[in-house]
């Protein structure tokens, strides 16, 4: 509608790697992007459903999707960074469809590989034979807009329950945000965001550079071909630094 | 990891030797008994391949299915080749190499490949190391052969040994082990921090070392490095695929090795012994009487879980001392104190907090002097800065006495005293300055140069000296003038001061003597000089002569000018003069020629003329005068004789003393009272040091003499820049102080020592209000001054203190101050008084002309750019005191926000906020007149225009133009409908803008607030029903060709995706057929083809085409020409909805006004053939609409309802012109249901049957659930809500609550609204009660569907007050008024809720009629049903209410013609009130009485004429964009207004059907025989003009293209009370018959 408007463009690529649901089976996610006003989107899909998902068979019952991100904003004000909200639901062994869990997280802020591992949590029952109930019809409680989780309108009322981890991978690059006068010194490697524990409701968000990569990605193969004992053992005394990446892939 | 193991089963292996391999295989399948292993395993370590053990030992680890030759290797014991020595010690090494293999793959993979040659090296240095081992290995392999026997037996137990710890050991427990053992502290710590990147190699010289062993242990093996290839290396050269199962490894672990793996502490408290080192005893520590803290509180069985946990790791490598690090001496767990306190150190935040310990916002503080910020420490000094050295700063205030010049126990004798001596110290000063000025002297000397002068000035012949001369002689003329002029002034203020010590004195002296006491010391001494008479007339006749000689010299300089400038103004005032006579001849000629009515003239010359005839005649100046001696020097005389001693006169010396004694016996009651009170009285200084209290002097008496000697000095150490100084002075007796007044004392410069500072004398004033019933005059009270009742006077308590200040000073005589060069004193504070109040009044607002006097005491100059703000300030100080002369009014004004001029009140110092704009994004103008800033802010405030304004640009030029213009409309409209268009409504607007904004506010809060169920979707907590329908679900319906309406899931439309409007235009009834009653009928031409058409088909009703046109939002499309009176389309129709802004939001989507209109039209086929002869070949006609009738259908109601289908009653007017109903037709055609009664008139209404729906189904904004404040009883409440429940669980679809929200945001019972309200006298006139004429009064108020009136809130009830305040409402508001109407008729009316048509929830009013019947009423349009009518637009009924209960509808339908409407049967209704609960009394929110303006005739006039302007105005300027004329027919339009009061009386036609029409044509008849007239009258209830022009443009009657069409307009307004009008509008097409 604004063609003529100097915007600034935010490109947003990346997946919903893989989530860590203890317990839990056939999952499929759903994600949709939360903007302000003043943020629309120029190309790409702002919401997706991905595939059911098994756990691996490994120990560590990782849930892998990889389903692939994609979206350009444009905006004209970074009031209303957009955030992504991801809820993951469960086949259950009826073939109903169970909430598992919401979470959401800002897209980071500035251009590099970011990682993400966002913190779920569901709705708790109001009663407990509601939870009953819920279980046998297996109508778990939902939020009524997933988006509320991007918002913090209405949580007053609400009690939930943490569940597991969703680990999310952001590409980001910006155009024109520097010239429009907005500036983030988040430039750097040095930026690097190091893991400070699991912080409820907040994404965690990790930048890493190239190399980190590369090892990670030496790591992840090294974690998926087997010393199935060594896992948790590595888990722990890896460095922060590299549990984190470790973890995020 | 594996370094350490291999040290720890040294020993065993060295024994064992078939126990590693089997440790391996143990990982890989633990179905092997341990004899089989021993059985097959051990002739595998005799071979020296041990490439292959290698190959074997990785290929297990990355269990890949490989087979690798060794296979077959390894059960072939090849004996010969080595000794058991060397494969004990090869198992020992093979053991290691598991997991050194397993290590170096690990690396491997991790990093690339490790470099050869460094493997050689470490092994090597290994291999010196490990000389030890080696040596016994040799002995060991010496005696193979005789030990080979006992190998099997040793093995075994080994084995058996082995596999029992293992299974008490779990992986950690092993690597605690190592760590305890064997890595020393630097690799402990590296294992936890060195960067895992390095394992690879360290993994390496581990695998090195271990390499030397096994190296030593058989042999040095060259090839080693060639057979030690990994695994990788192996597998790429058999080609193998990688593929990676893990399945059997997993599934034997977890069935078996758990249990090997997992070790569960046991939760029983271990023995103590254990814990302890074996020689140590227990000992308690605290027993003792060392401190030990309390330990953080951790569960006992956690505890003990892990004291046996850390028991059982520490079980094998139990060394000395080495319980240290886990327990205490008292065989504990070592845990440092608990680091919480068990009691809060901070005090908690009180619940309630004391108001005057709320935070209140400061400003940022004024800095102190040189730019430090004040209040902060002085550096290098202060109590916490324990520095060697510190600089001590000493502030000393002495306060020496405070003087009283008036206190409320003065006397008056004491208040004359203090007068006297103010004036006698005025007196003195005079006197003082006289002398030092000595001004008679100046002026005598003067005088004698200037006759010095005067004489050369004579005798002076050269030019050059003249000039210089009178020059010299000039500038003395002026030196004479000034000092003269000074010492008038002077000698007259001495001579008024004596006067007045006189008089006071006088008065004193008089009072002393009427009391008969003297209550003060003062004596006044009068010496008198007499003064030689004749010296004195001499000097004063010189002077006089002297000063009549210079007026003449300046009179006579100044003639020249004074001549001049009366010519000029001669000049001026003659010419003034002859154009005003001019003007006022042409006045005349005109004004006899407007007589005459001839002639012309300019309109601005007649209004010039008459403004200069209006304006006075100047008056005509006067020349100079002649110099009149005599009366200038009588004027010099007279003020000689006011300023000078006049001749003769005594010379009067004053002394003032207080010599005189006090009387100390008084005989008068009151003055004893007096003195006794002020002998109480005490007097004592607090001193405030930067606002803080620090000293407090002793109390001290007031002397007889009002003089208080304080003479206290107080040193102060100060650590802060000191920045204020104030002694507040409290006086008061023991019991009762009071708070006189505060000053500020000046502070010093940093030389300043107290012994030489000098005395400051900073007057005081107190405000406060005390009387005495003593001889005290009381301070603020009024008094007499001179005793006698008159000259009253009030004087407030005030007087001076006498104080220094001053550094203090050490005993080697430093001054104890702060640095000079970071000290000054403050400025401002020059004269120890806050500024401010030198300036300010009393209210604390600035007063000008003190401001003037501060500014030039203090020598502010307006140019210093410093100033500037300062400058500004006064001048809008000034203005707006001058615009603001009331000064109590000032206060009020300021208070309230619109005063401008900067108070001081309230902390809103105008100088002090320095710092604060550096707080501030931009200036607050920047950001005011920055349009995006200011869309941002409008935004976040939610203003309707930009609520929800998506991308507001980033660059202020790219913000549309004119954005904010709508939000100025309104102020701009106000303004304009003030002025012309609408002066009818405004009031009522703007009570309606207010409510709106008032209920925004009120419900803000509630829709925020959310609830459980808004956030989170849940089953409902199951009841009997829901659990037999989870049950049922689990059985399928039954009947599966029973159709199943699915309702369409509403959404939440986004951007991109298009609203579409789908309207089905099914079928009318009963469309009006032509009907001319054309005289001349038989006119061939003209209606040629209808006449044959009709005499053809002989029926009337074929004579209507009509078809449907749909308009919205300025789209258009139509259906295609049904002919008949019922004629069917069925068409579809669809529109694109568009929404401002792309803003699909319900809030947005609630407030378009747009509306849909359906109109229905008769095409009339028009012959334009011209030529008789051409007609049985040619056609040639025209097509041409006329209006029959329209329906309006919001965008809101669509939006609220999704679908709207039925059958709707078109707004038809009651006459059509040319038209007539054929209403049995349609009787007959069977479309009508049989009506029960007769003797009801049928309708005379066309009907419309649309379906119409909007796509996608947008979802609404739920109502607010949110459980609203409320005033009824809780019982009420709890009833009314489980009546809500039964009713909605047995009838979802009707919703009704008994409790409704009013307009603050609370819920009230229904009830409460309804009581008879008495309809306005002007309604019913005559007395005729007719229920009519109130539903019609009612009907004509504005509609506004209900939730375009408060936008996003629905279920709002406006009192009926409320709603005729706001002249506008939906029905719901129209219904209550209209039932308590109708109560106060006497008629029993109820108010119906449920569904109509179009409106969607709707609100009727039923009354029950005397006849039996049920009438409903339509409140919007004032008609009336009867409940067994078919076409009735109300299709539901939910419940029914009045004043006195509240009905729910129970009935199996809802539809009115079927239902029983009988409401005492509990059956068919169910009410609110009855058996369970009666109605309690309650109030109504109603008032009794509504008051009503009076009907105003005179505002209809205007408005008609408005009205007809307009029409006609609009009607031209639509045909000429057709390009075409618009001639009025005036003699038409005069019968057509006749007819329309008619109208209004029969509303409509409402009242008397058919009637009319004919009643119009015989009206009309005389036109209708020369004219073909098509015309319609329309009504309106008015509220807005453009509803009236929109409405004719709709009808189309403009599109008239005959040649010589005519128009007629008529209009005709009725008032009604409450500025309620009815506007009736005939408008008509006048075609000239030929």
């Amino acid at each position: 509608m604004e063609s003529g408007t100097t915007v600034f463009l935010l490109s947003v690529t990346g997946q919903i790697a893989s989530a860590d649901f203890p317990g839990m089976n056939d999952l499929y996610c759903k994600h949709c992007f939360v903007a302000g006003q003043d943020w629309a989107v120029t190309g790409g899909q702002e919401e997706g459903i991905s595939q059911i998902a098994r756990a691996s068979l490994d120990g560590q019952r990782r849930i892998v999707w990889n389903f692939p991100l994609d979206i350009t904003f444009r905006s004209t004000s970074p009031f209303g960074w957009p955030q992504i909200v991801i809820s993951v639901f469960e086949m259950d062994s009826f073939g109903n469809e169970v909430i598992r869990g919401y979470g959401a997280v800002h897209i980071p802020l500035s251009p590099g590989t970011h990682n993400a591992k966002i913190p779920m949590f569901v709705p708790e029952s109001s009663s407990l034979i509601q939870r009953f109930t819920g279980m046998i019809m297996g109508k778990r409680p939902e939020f009524v807009d997933a988006r509320v989780v991007a918002n913090g309108e209405g949580r007053d009322v609400t009690r939930v329950n943490s569940q597991g981890w969703v680990k999310v991978q952001f590409n980001i690059i910006t155009k024109d945000l520097k010239r429009l006068g907005y500036e983030h010194s988040a430039q750097g490697a040095n930026s690097e965001v190091k893991n400070q524990g699991p912080s409820e409701g907040m994404g965690l968000l990790t930048k890493t550079n190239g190399s980190g990569r590369s090892k990670a990605k030496a790591n992840e193969i090294l974690a998926g071909d087997g010393d199935e004992e060594g896992e948790p053992d590595n888990d722990r005394r890896v460095s922060n630094d590299q549990s984190s990446v470790q973890n995020m892939n | 990891m594996p370094r350490p193991v291999k040290k720890l089963e040294k020993l065993e292996m060295v024994e064992s030797r078939g126990l590693p391999p089997l440790k391996n295989k143990a990982k890989k399948s633990v179905s092997w008994s341990p004899q089989e292993k021993f059985s097959e395993q051990p002739p595998k370590f005799f071979q020296r391949q041990k490439s292959s053990i290698e190959e074997e030992v990785q290929a297990i680890e990355v269990q890949a299915e490989v087979k690798p030759p060794k296979k077959t290797g390894s059960t072939q014991p090849t004996p010969a080749s080595s000794s058991s020595s060397s494969s004990s010690d090869e198992s020992l090494s093979s053991d290691e190499h598991h997991s050194e293999v397993r290590d170096n793959f690990v690396a491997d993979v991790s990093t690339p490949i490790p470099e050869q040659p460094n493997r050689r090296t470490s092994r090597i240095d290994s291999l010196k190391g490990l000389g030890g081992s080696r040596s016994l290995s040799r002995q060991l392999s010496s005696r193979y052969v005789d030990h080979l026997r006992d190998e099997s037996a040793q093995a075994n137990a080994a084995f058996q040994e082995h596999q029992e710890r293992k299974n008490k050991r779990n992986r950690m427990a092993d690597i605690l082990v190592q760590d305890q053992n064997h890595a020393d502290d630097d690799e402990a710590y590296d294992f936890f921090t060195k960067n895992w990147d390095d394992l690879g190699t360290t993994k390496h010289d581990q695998e090195d070392e271990e390499d030397g062993d096994e190296e030593d242990g058989g042999e040095e093996a060259v090839g080693n490095d060639d057979t030690k290839t990994l695994v990788k290396d192996v597998i790429g050269q058999y080609g193998y695929e990688w593929t990676i199962t893990e399945k059997e490894v997993k599934s034997k672990r977890s069935k078996n090795a758990d249990k090997d793996l997992c070790f569960v502490p046991s939760t029983v408290q271990a023995e103590t012994n254990l814990k302890l080192n074996p020689n140590e005893k227990v000992r308690f520590l605290e027993e003792e009487g060392i401190y030990i803290g309390d330990p953080p509180f951790v569960p006992s069985r956690i505890q003990n879980k892990m004291e046996n946990r850390i028991l059982h790791e520490y079980l094998d490598g139990w060394r000395q001392g080495e319980q240290k690090r886990w327990f205490g001496q008292n065989g504990k767990l070592l845990a440092l104190p608990n680091p919480i306190l068990s009691h809060s150190t901070r005090p908690g935040e009180p619940e309630d907090l004391d108001p005057t310990l709320e935070t209140v916002y400061c400003a940022p503080h004024k800095p102190g002097p040189n730019g430090e910020p004040a209040g902060t420490n002085i550096p290098g000094s202060g109590l916490n800065q324990a520095m060697p050295g510190l600089v001590h700063c000493f502030l000393e205030v002495d306060i020496l006495t405070i003087v009283f010049h008036h206190h409320h126990l003065f006397s008056l004798e004491h208040y004359l005293a203090s007068k006297l001596r103010e004036r006698f110290a005025d007196y003195q000063e005079i006197l003082y300055r006289k002398a030092k000025l000595d001004l008679d002297r100046r002026i005598r000397v003067l005088y004698d140069a200037m006759t010095e002068l005067k004489e050369k000035l004579e005798i002076a012949v050269q030019q050059k000296e003249r000039e210089f001369q009178t020059r010299r002689f000039e500038s003395y003329r002026k030196e004479v003038k000034v000092i003269r002029e000074q010492r008038d002034e002077e000698s007259g203020r001495e001579r008024a001061t004596i006067k007045e010590i006189l008089t006071l004195w006088r008065t004193m002296r008089d009072i002393r003597r009427r009391q008969g006491y003297q209550s003060t010391n003062l004596k006044l001494t009068i010496h008198k000089e007499n003064a030689s008479l004749i010296d004195d007339q001499t000097q004063w006749e010189q002077e006089l002569t002297r000063e009549v000689d210079e007026a003449r010299d300046d009179y006579h300089d100044n003639l020249e000018f004074l001549t001049k400038e009366y010519e000029e103004e001669l000049r001026h005032w003659k010419q003034i003069h002859d154009m005003r006579k001019a003007a006022y001849k042409r006045h005349k000629k005109m004004k006899k020629d407007s007589e005459k009515g001839i002639g012309s003239a300019e309109v601005d010359e007649i209004a010039k003329d008459e403004e200069l005839l209006a304006s006075p005649e100047p008056e005509k100046p006067q020349p100079p005068g002649r110099f009149d001696e005599e009366h200038v020097r009588k004027m010099l005389e007279e003020k000689a004789r006011q300023t000078r001693r006049p001749p003769g006169e005594t010379i009067l010396t004053l002394e003032l003393s207080q010599s005189s004694n006090i009387d100390k016996d008084v005989q008068d009651n009151r003055e004893t009272s007096r003195r006794h009170s002020l002998s109480k009285m005490k007097i004592f200084v607090k001193l405030f040091f930067n606002g803080k209290e620090v000293c407090q002097s002793s109390t001290k008496h007031i002397g007889e003499d009002f003089t208080v000697p304080i003479a206290q000095i107080f040193p102060l150490q100060i650590t802060q820049w000191p920045e204020t100084l104030k002694v507040q002075i409290f006086e008061g007796t023991k019991l009762k102080t009071s708070f006189l007044s505060e000053i500020s004392l000046p502070i010093c410069e940093s030389d300043t020592v107290l012994d030489k500072a000098d005395v400051n004398i900073i007057p005081f004033q107190s405000t406060s209000r005390v009387k005495h019933d003593n001889s005290g005059v009381g301070s603020c009270v009024d008094f007499s001054a001179n005793g006698d009742g008159s000259s009253i006077t009030s004087q407030p308590t005030h007087g001076k203190v006498f104080v220094r200040v001053g550094w203090g000073r050490t005993s080697d005589g430093t001054i104890l101050s702060p640095p000079a060069e970071k000290w000054s004193p403050p400025k401002s504070r020059m004269y120890g008084q806050d500024p401010l109040e030198d300036i300010t009044d009393v209210n604390g607002r600035i007063e000008s002309a003190k401001l003037d006097v501060w500014m030039t005491k203090n020598e502010i100059d307006p140019m210093d750019p410093k100033n500037q703000d300062l400058m500004d300030r006064v001048l809008e100080a000034g203005k707006s005191n001058v615009d603001r002369p009331d000064s109590n009014d000032r206060n009020e004004s300021s208070n309230s926000g619109s005063g401008y001029a900067p108070t001081l009140q309230g902390g809103g110092h105008f100088r002090l906020d320095d710092y604060h704009d550096q707080f501030l994004l931009g200036t607050s103008s920047a950001i005011e007149n920055n349009p995006r800033f200011q869309m941002l802010k409008l935004r976040s405030s939610q203003v309707a225009e930009f609520k929800n304004y998506r991308m507001i640009p980033i660059n202020d030029k790219e913000i549309p133009r004119g954005i904010f213009e709508s939000l100025k409309k309104p102020s701009l409209g106000s303004k304009q409908g003030l002025l012309d268009t609408e002066p009818l409504r405004q009031k009522f607007k703007t009570y309606l803008e207010q409510l709106r904004e008032e209920v925004n506010h009120n419900f803000a809060i509630a829709r925020h607030k959310k609830r459980h169920c808004d956030v989170i979707n849940e089953v409902p907590l199951p009841t009997s029903g829901t659990m037999a329908m989870l049950f049922g679900e689990m059985v399928p319906a039954q009947r599966p060709l029973k159709p199943y309406r699915f309702p369409r899931p509403k959404i939440i439309l986004l951007d991109g995706q298009d609203l579409k409007i789908l309207i089905s235009v099914v079928r009318a009834f009963d469309v009006p057929v032509r009907n001319d009653m054309d005289p001349l009928q038989s006119n061939p031409s003209l209606q040629g083809k209808n006449h044959r058409e009709e005499s053809i088909h002989g029926m009337k009703e074929n004579l209507v085409r009509s078809f449907v046109e749909v308009r919205f939002q300025g789209q258009c499309q139509k259906t295609p020409v049904a002919p008949g009176p019922n004629p069917a389309w069925n068409e579809e129709i669809e529109f694109t909805f568009k929404s401002p802004n792309n803003d699909f939001s319900s809030d947005t989507l609630n407030r378009i006004k747009d509306n849909l209109h359906l109109h229905l039209f008769d095409e009339v086929a028009v012959d334009m053939l011209e030529d008789e002869e051409e007609r049985p070949r040619e056609v040639h006609q025209r097509f041409e609409r006329k209006w029959l009738g329209s329906l309006a259908i919001p965008f809101v109601t669509m939006y609220r309802n999704t679908r709207i289908e039925g059958t709707f009653k078109l707004h038809s007017p009651p006459v059509l012109l040319g038209y007539e109903r054929t209403g049995q037709t349609s009787m007959a055609s069977g479309f009508w249901r049989e009506n029960t009664d007769m003797d009801q008139p049928p309708k005379e209404a066309t009907y419309l049957s649309i379906y119409l729906t909007i796509n996608p189904p947008l979802s609404n904004p739920e109502p607010i659930k949110e459980k609203l404040e409320c005033e009824e009883d809780d019982n009420l409440v709890r009833h009314c809500e489980k009546w809500h429940r039964d009713l909605m669980s047995k009838f979802p679809n009707r919703v009704f609550s008994p409790m409704v929200a009013d307009l603050t945001g609370k819920s009230v019972l229904v009830t409460r609204y309804f009581r008879a309200i008495r309809p306005p006298h002007d309604v019913l006139e005559n007395n005729d009660q007719n229920p009519e004429k109130v539903a019609w009064f009612v009907a004509l108020i504005p509609y506004l569907p209900r939730n375009a009136l408060f936008p996003g809130i629905q279920a709002i009830w406006p009192t009926c007050e409320q709603f005729i305040k706001m002249m506008v409402g939906s029905e719901v508001e129209h219904a209550v008024l209209m039932t308590n109407y109708f109560t106060s008729l006497g008629k029993k009316a109820y108010l119906v809720l449920g569904q109509g048509i179009p409106e969607g929830q709707t609100a009727y009013v039923l009354t029950a009629e005397e006849s039996g019947q049920h009438w409903l009423w339509n409140v919007v349009t004032g008609e009336h049903f009867n409940t067994s009518e078919t076409f009735c637009p109300l299709v539901g009924v939910t419940a029914v209410a009045n004043e006195s209960n509240v009905w729910g509808n129970v009935q199996s339908s809802d539809a009115p013609n079927r239902m029983k409407w009988d409401l005492t049967n509990g059956s068919d209704w169910t009410p609110l009130f009855g058996s369970h609960l009666t109605l309690p009394d309650l109030s109504s929110v109603q008032p009794t009485q509504l008051s009503t303006s009076q009907p105003d005739q005179r505002a209809a006039t205007t408005l008609k004429d408005k009205i007809e302007k307009k029409i006609k105005s609009h009607i031209s300027s639509l045909r000429k964009r057709l390009k075409l004329g618009t001639p009025l027919n005036f003699t038409v339009a005069a019968s057509l207004k006749r007819l329309l009061p008619a109208l209004e009386s029969n509303r409509g036609g409402i009242a008397e059907g058919r009637i009319l029409a004919t009643e119009h044509l015989a009206e009309l008849k005389s036109a209708s025989a020369a004219y073909k007239i098509c015309g319609f009258p329309l009504h309106f209830g008015y509220s807005h003009m453009d509803q009236i022009v929109e409405a004719l443009e709709a009808t189309g009657v403009h599109l008239n293209r005959e040649p010589g069409v005519e128009f007629a307009v008529a209009v005709h307004v009725e008032p009604f009370p409450q500025t309620v009008m009815s506007v009736w509008i005939y408008v008509a097409s006048l075609v000239r018959r030929r």
